[in-house]
């Protein structure tokens, strides 16, 4: 398509400069206006869905991992105290 | 004896230019910064060495180089002139970045965006100079300081100067520390560069999980060019913050980045052969490059001085410094400039906020010109 090929290259340049400005602008005060408003969106949807069940499972997993070993610890050192 | 010397007319000394000389000698250069320096080894190193082996002559009939159809280093160098290999790398940075930062500092995010205007300045300085207008945007990516992006586009747009572009973008990446400072204290006075900014807020995980899909979204519906760059960005931020892939984020984050900046920096290196790099249009590609560098850098200072003739909370002007997206090296350039002046100023966390908000920036500059001036 390349209509930038035309007579004037360099003031087509500049309207695409300022074409291509605008739209990065647009995209990140766009990203930067919903980074702002996404804690108030999450407060108003909390009471329907609270955040707390997100993904625990998994991190859970890990976080039990310590526990799960001290626990299996404890039982066989008082097993063999018992013994 | 005709034989010995019918072999040795095919040796690399006998079809040895002073243009791979000299190129082997850069290539060398390149290994001495990384080595000596630090500066960007990563990619400096692989891009150095790949200067020296594509730069070693072959025979015509030998399927040797990268643009040897064929060959090995053909068929690596294919990632780089498909524009396959800058979304895989993406990926990994995505899996690699923590947006919290930004997450907690909207306003910091239009410093990424101010310092984008290297980008279509340069583009007009290209224009200027008698590049096409494919060959100007894609020159004009060197000022978005993005490696990746800078090859992807280049690969789209003006594959011929894929070479020239690549090292100028890496190499003015490694050379962050020396452009930006001079630029940096020329357009602040102490006082501004001792502004201390409030801490940042703590972001919850529900924020980190939404944020790359709307964001995504966001960009791609505005700049639909920049999908494979910022769907992999996205993607892999997602795979990192969901909790859930974390052996996948892991994955994308080291072995997988790795694999592919290797072979990047290796097979753009040997794309450098003195026959197609050493041309006028490279020394001005290279002067373009480090116009581009200043002219981000001052983008982003500048921007940050405006938006607080209109803001309570300052914002230290150097941040704006980090709105081109080599991350993390201007981010740190940020730190050390903000800690000469006041040894207790932490400015890094702060701008690592326009730092990856430039990525954005810069493959949304990307995808804008690829868009328009694909032909």
């Amino acid at each position: 398509m390349n209509q930038l090929a035309l007579d004037n290259p360099l003031a087509q340049g500049l309207d695409l400069a300022f074409v291509g400005m605008s739209i990065v602008f647009t995209a990140l005060v766009l990203v930067s206006i919903f980074i702002a408003v996404l804690p108030r969106i999450l407060a108003a949807i909390h009471p329907y869905i609270p955040p707390a069940q997100l993904h625990t499972q998994s991190q859970n997993k890990e976080n039990d991992a310590p526990a799960i070993a001290a626990a299996i610890g404890f039982a066989l050192h008082a097993r063999r105290q018992n013994d | 004896m005709e034989i010995l010397l019918e072999f040795l007319s095919t040796t690399a000394v006998a079809n040895m230019s002073r243009g791979n000389l000299l190129m082997i000698f850069i290539g060398a250069i390149f290994i001495s910064l990384a080595i000596r320096k630090d500066y960007e080894p990563l990619l400096l190193l692989p891009i150095g060495f790949g200067c020296i082996v594509g730069n070693l002559p072959s025979i015509s009939s030998m399927a040797i180089g990268v643009y040897d159809k064929g060959s090995v280093l053909y068929y690596i160098y294919f990632g780089v002139s498909q524009g396959i290999f800058p979304p895989l790398i993406f990926l990994g940075i995505g899996a690699m970045t923590d947006f919290s930062i930004m997450l907690s500092s909207p306003r910091l995010v239009l410093l990424g965006a101010a310092a984008q205007t290297g980008i279509f300045l340069t583009l007009i300085g290209a224009l200027y100079l008698g590049f096409t207008p494919s060959e100007s945007g894609a020159i004009g990516i060197i000022g978005g300081a993005d490696g990746p992006t800078a090859i992807f586009l280049a690969a789209k747009l003006a594959p011929h100067l894929l070479g020239a572009i690549a090292i100028a973008a890496y190499s003015y990446m490694a050379l962050v520390p020396v452009i930006q400072p001079p630029v940096m204290k020329l357009l602040t006075t102490r006082k501004e560069r001792l502004i201390r900014m409030k801490p940042p807020r703590e972001v919850s995980q529900r924020e980190k999980i939404i944020f790359p899909i709307v964001a995504f979204l966001i960009c791609a519906l505005l700049a639909p060019g920049a999908i494979g760059l910022l769907g992999m960005l996205f993607f892999g931020n997602l795979l990192k913050e969901s909790g859930v892939t974390e052996r996948l984020a892991q994955t994308a984050r080291t072995s997988m980045v790795d694999i592919v900046t290797i072979l990047l920096g290796f097979s753009v290196g040997c794309s450098t052969q003195a026959q197609t790099f050493l041309t006028p249009q490279s020394v001005l590609i290279f002067s373009l490059g480090a116009l581009s560098f200043a002219v981000a850098t001052a983008s982003g200072v500048l921007f940050a001085k405006f938006l607080n003739l209109f803001t309570k909370d300052k914002i230290n002007p150097l941040v704006g410094a980090a709105g081109v997206s080599a991350v993390p090296d201007s981010a740190r350039v940020v730190q050390m400039m903000g800690q000469r002046e006041d040894p207790n100023n932490y400015l890094l966390m702060h701008a690592m906020a326009p730092n990856v908000a430039g990525v954005i920036g810069s493959a949304v500059g990307a995808g804008v010109l690829w868009s328009v001036l694909v032909g």
